[in-house]
């Protein structure tokens, strides 16, 4: 008797348990919204497009708010909010014409005055938002008439179209920004596809269709659920598993194993991400030009890509990557050769014919720390004895930033994605002289006045032809003063289920997924 | 039984004592030379447990990386044991305000997390073997003085130690004669299971980016690197982490068999 | 007793202001640039500058503790560098999936650890005692991400049973994760139950006992456990502390959104004021558990006493 009463808990107990456990029905005959969910690898930040570098951030504003420009899948400007534009020829006045009829979420209409309010806040500089320095060579921003607003900028800036494309430059709605700073970073009400709904801190962000979205037809599905899985191997496990439709980014080593996966697509796409290794051409014995181009020499970059890329990376043929905005072409094709023979002749001119020491930093990714320990690998080869220092992302910030006077710097693994998709965000803060640290990420601490003056001639046009042709002998003069070790421009890696599509990261990793929709609704 | 398995811990401890000493004499391999072309191959009998990312061989590695690893837990241990255990048996010992301060003290550190620790100290030294084993072993101490400080509590109400100081025996005699022997035990079984947690702590340092520098082969260091490769190369994953396993199991029987010994009242 | 437990909380104040003082100098010990790195790698000098006056750090860290302090004591911590929102919310927002991790992974722990350790003691040198001390070694010594790895391959990806991570699936969320974290503590108990109870059941009250007849599971029950539980008690009470930790890598193996993770997010980003809260938060909690542990202790152990 006492037997069987203590089965029948036990029965209980474990009934309990599988119903809690088991996996959540609908009621049948219930309609479920069409609902997509995606796997990103960080959290949010804040919402707020001008207070955003992060791409994470960036991402979900592209979603829920437009711009006056968009960046199509190939990071060409195209038109959003604008449909149609005039740039003066000294490239400081720009006119845009606007979309008839657009409303925002809340129902506040969309019109020239909005676009004034929004690109005020942006470049008042007491607002102190991290993206003010795209805004702040605007003089002043005029209402011609409801649907057409002119910007004239203080001195001229070629690239300035590129700053209206920039993530970044997105537009609120009025009652939004009056309500303010907080309800900017939190609750984001914009003009695009989808709405904001909710967002839980760590671990997702909400989002479902904007039904008054002013392109018809779009957005194809009901509800947009964003989770943050920071550890790579779990967020393959999110998609392998069918719990998302979408990852961003899938990690080099496991791609195989994904694509091996059934029912799984692994969407491939070049990135405007330009790797390589920084040498400070300010610090002996980098400052002689033979023991960088030994260097270069020295590391095959073919045999990197595949030992530490699986193959999802091609060798740089120029300072920037073929992807930009404005890029001129390749200084030389198939890269920078490796030629073990060479790099020894030159290191033997040089005085070093029996190598030296040097330390090497990056993060403390697997990645990067894989990708030293190669170079360190390579450069052992000729002589130099590498010693490898990976370091935690806020530390090593703290040493690269400082003064040339103060700055320890040999080598540095860098990579750099020009935020705005163009040339002069490509060049300017890695080889300008302008950018030494602490300014901004020149940590070769190159200088070529030519190439100063190749940047700024580049900027005081908006003819693009003019343009071009200064970015392609600037990046001539870069590549054989090789201030970098020239390695790799990276694919784009993404990982998609079969039931799925219209979703994709754009080249600077930021992902798109205003066209979502699910195959077969 | 016991016995038996206190041997096999024995055995165990020897061998991996064994290639920490004589490592480069019984690797196959050198643990550095690379081979690009044959990269993640599965173990074969050239390679018992298969090559790396890098086409290095993988037992090679792992015996090159017992130095380091072995070396760490061991030297880490000891340091937080001696010091940890000094500080329980004071604390017991003198008792009243110092016990008082000294496990408030103990609860300071103790209520930091061990990693916030251990990254305060990467920081201010910067990563490294030295800096891990400082890291470890600083973190240990508070343990091993909170452990063995109920022992000898309990120790000193009872009548040899009462009648030893009432005979005018020096502290220090009393502390070292009386209380270490009473507290030996748990610190041996604490200690034992403290070498393994002084590698873990290790590995998970380097899960975060703070533990030795590669190519520096270190068991924690190679298992966090490979981690991206479970659903590819599985061994790259699995050779470290059992190795790891495997070592800490010898120490624990090992250890188990050492107390057994020490301790009269146990023995079969 | 209660004079006592006055005087321990009493005592707690110094102790907290002593962690909070060791927070802002860890703080400052720490490299990085707060400002710099929310600015981001885009950043010029000039953004970076703006960035720091927005933050307060164009202060001196002496003079923001005074702020801090005067903030903390009317219970306002500031506000969240990263976010910019104010701490007490976003901490409160992380502590309750830490919290129901720990317990779970505690009990877990607890329970099985016990069990297994009062089993293997009672059949001493059997098939089943080897069988299971290899197993809680092997337990033990396993990195927790390197398990939680494992579980999630075996668990999630190939059989659908419980979900990779994060906490959307109710209490299916909860079984891996609280596994990989109470998995080292519960092999940790069980071979200190072991060992203990086996010293207890070699002492002479024991013997006497057995010598008058009283029935073993009698004198298990009675005379051994109670003795025995007090070296474990202190244990359990680290192991907790313990999972506390543990829980900044199990939360980040799992993407689980609790303290741990909130840990690693605000070292990484320098954020200063949610890292100061919480350290102080992880201190009180250690200090309330570490009471509890000693007061237990004194309840069981007749010869320790507080009076």
């Amino acid at each position: 008797m006492i037997m069987t009463r203590r089965m029948l808990v036990l029965l209980v107990v474990l009934c309990t348990a599988a119903w809690a456990l088991a996996p959540a029905r609908l009621p049948a005959g219930a309609q479920a919204p069409r609902t997509i969910t995606v796997g990103l690898y960080a959290d949010a930040i804040s919402l707020d497009p001008e207070d955003s570098n992060d791409n994470l951030s960036l991402g979900v504003e592209r979603e829920v708010y437009d711009g006056l420009l968009g960046f199509d899948s190939d990071m060409k400007a195209i038109p959003q909010l604008a449909t149609s534009w005039e740039a003066s020829p000294d490239a400081k006045v720009f006119t845009f014409h606007l979309r008839p009829n657009v409303k925002f979420q809340d129902g506040t209409p969309l019109d020239a005055e909005a676009v004034k309010v929004n690109f005020d806040r942006a470049r008042d500089a007491a607002h102190k938002l991290k993206k003010y320095n795209l805004y702040e060579m605007i003089q002043s921003i005029d209402v011609v008439n409801p649907t057409t607003v002119r910007f004239t900028l203080k001195q001229p800036f070629g690239a300035m179209l590129f700053n209206f494309a920039h993530p970044s430059s997105r537009v609120l709605s009025p009652a939004l920004i009056k309500q303010g700073e907080d309800a900017i970073a939190r609750h984001p009400v914009g003009s695009g596809p989808f709405r904001f709904v909710s967002w839980a801190p760590g671990q997702q962000i909400v989002l479902e269709r904007n039904p008054n979205f002013w392109q018809s037809g779009e957005p194809k599905v009901d509800r947009l659920v964003i989770r943050f899985v920071t550890e790579d191997a779990s967020r393959v496990a999110l998609l392998l598993s069918g719990e998302a439709q979408y990852i961003y980014p899938v990690p080099g080593v496991q791609l195989e194993a994904v694509s091996r996966a059934q029912g799984v697509e692994v969407p491939k796409r070049w990135s405007i991400f330009a790797g390589g290794i920084a040498m400070n051409t300010q610090h002996a014995p980098f400052n002689i030009l033979q023991v960088r181009q030994a260097l270069n020499y020295a590391v095959d970059k073919n045999a990197m890509i595949k030992a530490v890329l699986a193959g999802t990376a091609r060798p740089m043929e120029a300072p920037m990557a073929p992807g930009d905005a404005s890029y001129p072409g390749p200084v030389q094709k198939g890269g920078w050769p490796y030629d073990l023979a060479k790099a020894k002749a030159l290191l033997n001119e040089a005085g070093f014919a029996h190598g030296f020491r040097t330390v090497l930093w990056s993060t403390n990714r697997t990645e990067s720390v894989r990708m030293i320990e190669f170079i360190q690998q390579q450069l052992a080869q000729v002589g130099v004895q590498v010693q490898t220092t990976p370091m935690e992302v806020g530390t090593l910030s703290a040493l690269q930033y400082k003064p040339l006077k103060e700055n320890q710097l040999q080598m540095i693994l860098v990579g750099w994605s020009p935020s705005t998709g163009d040339a002069d965000w490509a060049l300017r803060p890695n080889f300008a002289s302008e950018s030494w640290p602490p300014v901004l990420f020149n940590l070769a601490f190159y200088k070529n006045p030519q190439v100063d003056a190749l940047i700024r001639a580049a900027l005081s046009t908006a003819d693009q032809r003019k343009r071009t042709a200064a970015y392609a002998e600037a990046d001539r003069l870069i590549w054989n003063d090789t201030p970098w070790i020239w390695a790799q421009n990276t694919q784009i890696l993404s990982a998609m289920r079969n039931t799925v599509k219209g979703m994709f990261t754009l080249g600077d990793g930021i992902v798109d997924l205003r066209n979502a929709e699910l195959i077969g609704h | 039984m016991r016995r038996r398995t206190a041997v096999a811990g024995g055995v165990i401890t020897a061998v991996f004592l064994l290639a920490m000493l004589g490592g480069s004499w019984i690797s196959p391999y050198s643990p550095a030379a690379v081979d690009y072309n044959h990269t993640l191959t599965p173990p074969s009998p050239t390679h018992p447990f298969g090559t790396d990312d890098f086409g290095r061989d993988i037992l090679s590695r792992l015996i090159a990386a017992t130095r380091y690893s072995l070396g760490m837990g061991l030297v880490a241990t000891c340091l937080g044991a001696l010091l940890g255990s000094a500080w329980g048996i004071a604390a017991a010992f003198y008792g009243r305000q110092f016990d008082n301060i000294s496990m408030r003290v103990v609860d300071i550190i103790l209520a930091f997390p061990g990693f916030l620790l251990a990254i305060a100290i990467a920081a201010a030294l910067g990563p490294g073997l030295w800096n891990v084993i400082l890291a470890v072993g600083l973190y240990s101490i508070p343990t091993f003085a909170r452990l063995v400080r109920g022992p000898a509590l309990s120790a000193m109400a009872q009548e040899f130690v009462m009648a030893a100081r009432a005979l005018g025996a020096r502290s220090s005699r009393i502390m070292a004669r009386h209380l270490f022997p009473v507290a030996l035990p748990s610190m041996l079984v604490l200690a034992s299971l403290r070498i393994g947690t002084a590698i873990l702590i290790a590995s998970s340092l380097s899960f975060l980016g703070l533990g030795v520098q590669p190519p520096t082969p270190e068991w924690g260091a190679m298992l966090a690197t490979a981690r991206d490769f479970l659903g590819v190369a599985p061994q790259l994953v699995l050779a470290p982490g059992l190795t790891i396993s495997v070592a800490v199991l010898g120490f624990n029987l090992l250890g188990d068999g050492i107390r057994d010994a020490l301790d009269p009242r146990l023995r079969d | 007793m209660l004079r006592f437990i006055g005087q321990r909380l009493w005592q707690m104040i110094p102790i907290l202001f002593g962690v909070s003082l060791g927070t802002f100098v860890f703080n400052q010990a720490l490299p990085g640039d707060p400002a710099r790195l929310l600015a981001g790698p885009d950043a010029t000098l000039e953004d970076v500058q703006a960035m720091r006056a927005r933050l307060g750090l164009d202060q001196p860290w002496p003079v923001r503790y005074v702020i801090f302090v005067r903030g903390a004591l009317a219970g306002d911590f500031g506000r969240s560098y990263r976010t910019r929102e104010p701490v007490g919310p976003i901490i409160s927002h992380y502590v309750q999936p830490t919290l129901v991790l720990s317990l779970a992974s505690t009990v877990l722990a607890v329970v099985l650890g016990m069990g297994v350790g009062v089993l293997q003691a009672v059949r001493r040198n059997s098939l089943g005692d080897y069988v299971s001390t290899v197993g809680s070694v092997l337990g033990v010594s396993t990195p927790s991400f390197f398990l939680g790895l494992l579980l999630i391959y075996l668990f999630a990806v190939d059989l659908h049973w419980f979900p990779t991570g994060g906490t959307t699936a109710g209490l299916r969320s909860l079984v891996l994760p609280s596994v990989t974290l109470g998995v080292g503590a519960a092999a940790a108990i069980a071979r200190f139950t072991r060992s203990s109870l086996l010293e207890v059941l070699g002492e002479d009250f024991v013997r006497t006992a057995r010598a008058k007849g009283v029935r073993e599971p009698w004198v298990l029950a009675r005379h051994s456990l109670r003795n025995a539980l007090i070296p474990v008690l202190t244990l359990v009470g680290l192991q907790f502390g313990f999972v506390l930790s543990g829980a900044i890598i199990v939360e980040t193996v799992f993407t689980y959104p609790g303290l741990g993770w909130l840990l690693i997010q605000s070292i990484s980003f320098r954020d200063y004021p949610v890292l100061t809260a919480e350290i102080l938060l992880f201190a009180l909690e250690f200090l309330l558990i570490n009471l509890v542990v000693d007061l237990l202790y004194a309840a069981l152990d007749p010869r320790v006493s507080y009076a």
